[in-house]
């Protein structure tokens, strides 16, 4: 399954001693970040929209915010969590932008005009606020094209162009890293069905080659996924 | 202790046609849901609404042509997708909105809460959110006076009304929330009005020696509403209602 191998890349990105941020709508950032702690043993501590703070275990369900994620935890508001983010102690957040472009500007309100669009997404949620703040911005999205990953996009939602953070991107071709030395992404990651030259042909702005690796996924882990999430429902973002 | 409980019906008329309400929850979790179809049935049109992330109560107000203004961060159902009115009223140009980011409607709600003009918030430089918010003067970027920095000012939110779902309520207004909380409680203190919807009434006595999460305070009105929130979740009492979710989305 491509969304599980897309999982599998977002948990490989979280490292021991991060304290990780997940908000709505974000099955693959929710299942990554429980894979990369308790799969893969990593210390890290997993915040949430939901308020749970640091669950001992979920169960994946229609919603990330998901309340009954408290049941296992005490409740940490959001706003608490805001907070931590404004004073430096959020080290990784997930953004799932329907547009992200050459400069790391990310796009989840409208394509076209603003006041006139052809298209309305939902919004950016914490994107602007949290975009050039945070440690490291894990940006999703599984329909890698010319249409998503864009030279500039439509409507700069938010922006890590005046941070110094890591932005990586992740997608169903490959994962790429965004190098604030020579303001290029590097493609870092590909997968058992994807190459550079597809991943090139399907962005809209200049890749380079700076492969290290390819996501693999073995028996165990797609186990452990379909453990948290036993009606399969990540499913839905396969296409 | 003074009794604010009243019935469903005589609520609404807190509230008036081109007031700003905001309400309890986020995505399809504690909406208050009963109030909100109450509202839908018969109470005052051409209302603003402010929120974070709202879901199912922003859907329902939108598609009974409730609301003429919206501002948020986000409006999601999540694995349900987006919400269809919100698309359609907005791409129509039906309904002025304004898209919010989350640290903002934070600052903004809580600037509204401590009866401050503003809140600076860090982040959003470089987003284009920041000129439609300065065109309708609810944001400023400014110099922060003492690091010379540039930082955002958001103007203090305060709703005309709130409507707030909560677990237990006595009849003066002092309620609790079990679990997430959300902003709730910054809304209820920021906001000019605050209706009050419980799964329970209870004992004056239930309070003696706790901190409630909404002090009588700042409510106005008391509703007895068990299952209030349906077909949103209401922790730890019930799930959402996903089926009835799939059908209100079917009507839009």
């Amino acid at each position: 399954m491509i969304i599980d191998h897309v999982i599998k890349a977002i948990a490989i990105h979280i490292n021991s001693g991060e304290r990780v941020y997940v908000g709505l709508n974000s099955i693959p950032a929710l299942l990554g970040s429980f894979m990369a702690r308790d799969f893969y043993n990593k210390d890290i501590k997993i915040l949430s929209v939901s308020e749970a703070y640091n669950p001992a275990r979920v169960s994946i369900s229609p919603s990330t915010g998901d309340p009954f994620f408290v049941s296992e935890s005490p409740v940490m508001t959001t706003t608490d969590a805001f907070d931590l983010v404004q004073k430096g102690k959020i080290d990784v957040m997930f953004l799932g932008p329907s547009q992200i472009d050459s400069e790391t500007n990310v796009n989840l309100s409208v394509i076209g005009n603003y006041y006139k669009p052809e298209v309305r997404l939902p919004g950016g949620a914490a994107t602007a606020f949290i975009l050039p703040l945070v440690g490291k911005a894990i940006l999703w999205n599984v329909k890698h094209s010319k249409n998503s990953l864009v030279k500039r996009v439509d409507f700069v939602t938010g922006t890590a162009k005046y941070s110094k953070n890591k932005v990586i991107i992740v997608t169903n071709l490959c994962v790429m890293e965004y190098s604030r030395a020579d303001h290029r992404w590097k493609v870092t990651y590909l997968y058992p069905w994807s190459d550079f030259k597809t991943v090139q042909d399907n962005t809209g702005f200049e890749v380079e080659d700076n492969v290290i690796g390819r996501i693999e996924l073995n028996e165990r882990e797609k186990m452990f996924l379909d453990s948290l999430d036993t009606s399969k429902l990540r499913l839905a973002l396969e296409f | 202790m003074e009794n604010k409980l009243v019935d469903i019906r005589d609520a609404l008329d807190l509230i008036k046609s081109g007031d700003t309400i905001t309400v309890s929850g986020v995505s399809i979790h504690r909406n208050p849901m009963s109030m909100v179809m109450e509202i839908v049935k018969d109470g005052p049109r051409n209302l603003g609404f402010i929120d974070r992330e709202p879901g199912l109560a922003l859907e329902v107000l939108l598609s009974s042509n409730v609301l003429r203004k919206v501002r948020v961060a986000m409006a999601t159902l999540e694995w349900f997708g987006m919400l269809p009115s919100f698309r359609k009223k907005i791409e129509n140009e039906e309904v002025e909105f304004l898209e919010d980011t989350c640290g903002a409607f934070m600052a903004g709600i809580r600037a509204g809460a401590f009866g401050i003009p503003f809140m600076p918030v860090k982040g959003i430089l470089g987003s284009d959110l920041i000129s439609l918010h300065e065109k309708v003067n609810s944001w400023k970027v400014v110099e922060d006076p003492f690091s010379n920095e540039k930082i955002v000012l958001v103007k203090a939110i305060t709703p005309d009304v709130a409507i707030i779902h909560v677990n237990k309520a006595d009849i003066e207004g002092n309620a609790e929330i079990e679990g997430p909380v959300y902003e709730d409680e910054f809304k209820a203190r920021a906001s000019k009005k605050v209706i009050v919807t419980t799964e329970e009434i209870v004992d004056k006595n239930y309070f003696k020696k706790r901190r409630p999460s909404l002090i009588a305070e700042h409510v106005t009105a008391v509703i007895n509403s068990p299952r209030g929130a349906e077909p949103t979740s209401m922790f730890p009492l019930y799930d959402a209602d996903y089926d009835e979710i799939l059908k209100i989305l079917k009507q839009a």
